[in-house]
């Protein structure tokens, strides 16, 4: 029994192998324009850490440095279970294939509890960017050092609580839009399931899987990214307290 | 029933990985992972920290677009597709930087800054709920 409805080779492209091309490059080429969505944020952050380093350790400090190595497994293995689920269909394998997409749909619901967690944190001590936001911490120097001014007591402070502020709206604006897509992302492979349980998936025709695969592992690079940046700017000594 | 090993009808290549190579790229993906923490409580300093650990997320970034995306079986044009996002980003990053880092930033009494400091605005002032700038050291100042 040969795959009649499910594909066929649209009129404009030669083969099955030149659709299954185009498919892929049509995922990348989104996935180009998502490299520079976050990129935008990226620079910003780049920009602002290097004016203000010392507040952004500071800042950086105050983030669970627990909660955002787990997160970084997790997401980890997630594109592990994606690959793996991958490779069911690619088998034909049905059960493991539902399986592994669970798999990925826990622990992005996992990832994103997690986030929840740590953004509660963020509440309790007022580190949300806005009228609410407070920062207390030891230690001197702003970063701006200028010539013949030394900066008072309260400068200092508010130059800091500025500077802090600043990190935490990077902060929101890249882990939030990175859990927006987390939230597609888990999205779509429940569609992925519904998809795989209605027997639409077979060892010739996996593509949706493979496609979504792809986006799933953008979401995961992009926090390979932003852990570093935010969670890790220094933790070799405590400037926070 | 045997696996196809060749394209059937469907143009469908069979390329995947084995498990192993996908089980050894995620042992790789938790070693660096690892390694990037423990780095991070040692102060090499100020350039040479972040360099190492843009570093190791690049590596771990290649190795997910290279195996776990499956780009090293894939056609040239998608290896094209995939590095150029890179490259345009690399030119933002760049190109903001060398402007930012070049610049001789002064504030409004036209003292001399060796970095950057943007004097607030009054949409900024508001925020802070009526805090002023710089800041007066009185009773009536604000926590």
């Amino acid at each position: 029994m040969t795959e009649t409805h499910l594909e066929h080779v649209g009129h404009q492209f030669e083969d099955f192998a030149q659709q299954r091309e185009a498919n892929t490059l049509g995922m990348w080429a989104f996935l180009v324009t998502e490299v520079m969505f976050f990129g935008g944020l990226f620079a910003a952050y780049t920009l602002y850490r290097w004016a203000y380093l010392h507040d952004f350790v500071a800042a950086s400090q105050s983030l669970s440095l627990f909660w955002g190595t787990v997160n970084t497994f997790v997401l980890l293995f997630s594109s592990l279970t994606v690959v793996l689920a991958v490779r069911a269909a690619q088998m034909g394998r049905r059960k493991p294939l539902i399986g592994w997409l669970i798999a990925t749909i826990v622990l992005g619901l996992a990832f994103l509890g997690i986030k929840a967690i740590e953004y509660g944190d963020k509440f309790a001590h007022h580190h949300v960017p806005g009228p609410s936001f407070e920062w207390h911490h030891a230690g001197h120097g702003t970063g701006v050092v200028r010539e013949e001014h030394t900066p008072s007591l309260e400068e200092e402070a508010f130059l800091q609580k500025r500077h802090a502020q600043l990190f935490f709206s990077l902060y929101f604006a890249m882990t939030g839009l990175h859990a927006v897509h987390m939230i597609i992302g888990v999205g779509l492979m429940s569609w992925l399931v519904y998809l795989a349980y209605r027997n639409k998936i077979t060892k010739s025709y996996y593509e949706p899987i493979e496609i979504s695969g792809l986006y799933w592992h953008f979401v995961d690079i992009v926090w390979i990214f932003l852990f570093p940046l935010l969670y890790l700017i220094d933790r070799s000594t405590s400037h926070i307290g | 029933m045997s696996t196809h090993e060749h394209a059937n009808e469907h143009g469908n290549e069979h390329h995947g990985d084995s498990l192993g190579v996908y089980l050894a790229v995620f042992a790789a993906l938790m070693v660096l992972l690892v390694i990037t923490v423990v780095v991070s409580f040692f102060h090499f300093g100020n350039t040479i920290n972040p360099m190492i650990a843009m570093t190791i997320a690049i590596i771990k970034a290649a190795l997910v677009i290279i195996f776990f995306m499956h780009v090293r079986h894939q056609t040239h044009l998608v290896w094209v597709f995939a590095g150029g996002s890179f490259f345009f980003l690399a030119i933002l990053l760049y190109f903001v930087m060398s402007d930012a880092m070049t610049r001789d930033w002064r504030d409004s009494t036209g003292r001399s800054l060796t970095q950057m400091e943007v004097l607030p605005g009054p949409f900024e002032l508001l925020m802070q709920d009526g805090e002023t700038y710089p800041p007066v050291a009185t009773e009536s100042a604000p926590q």
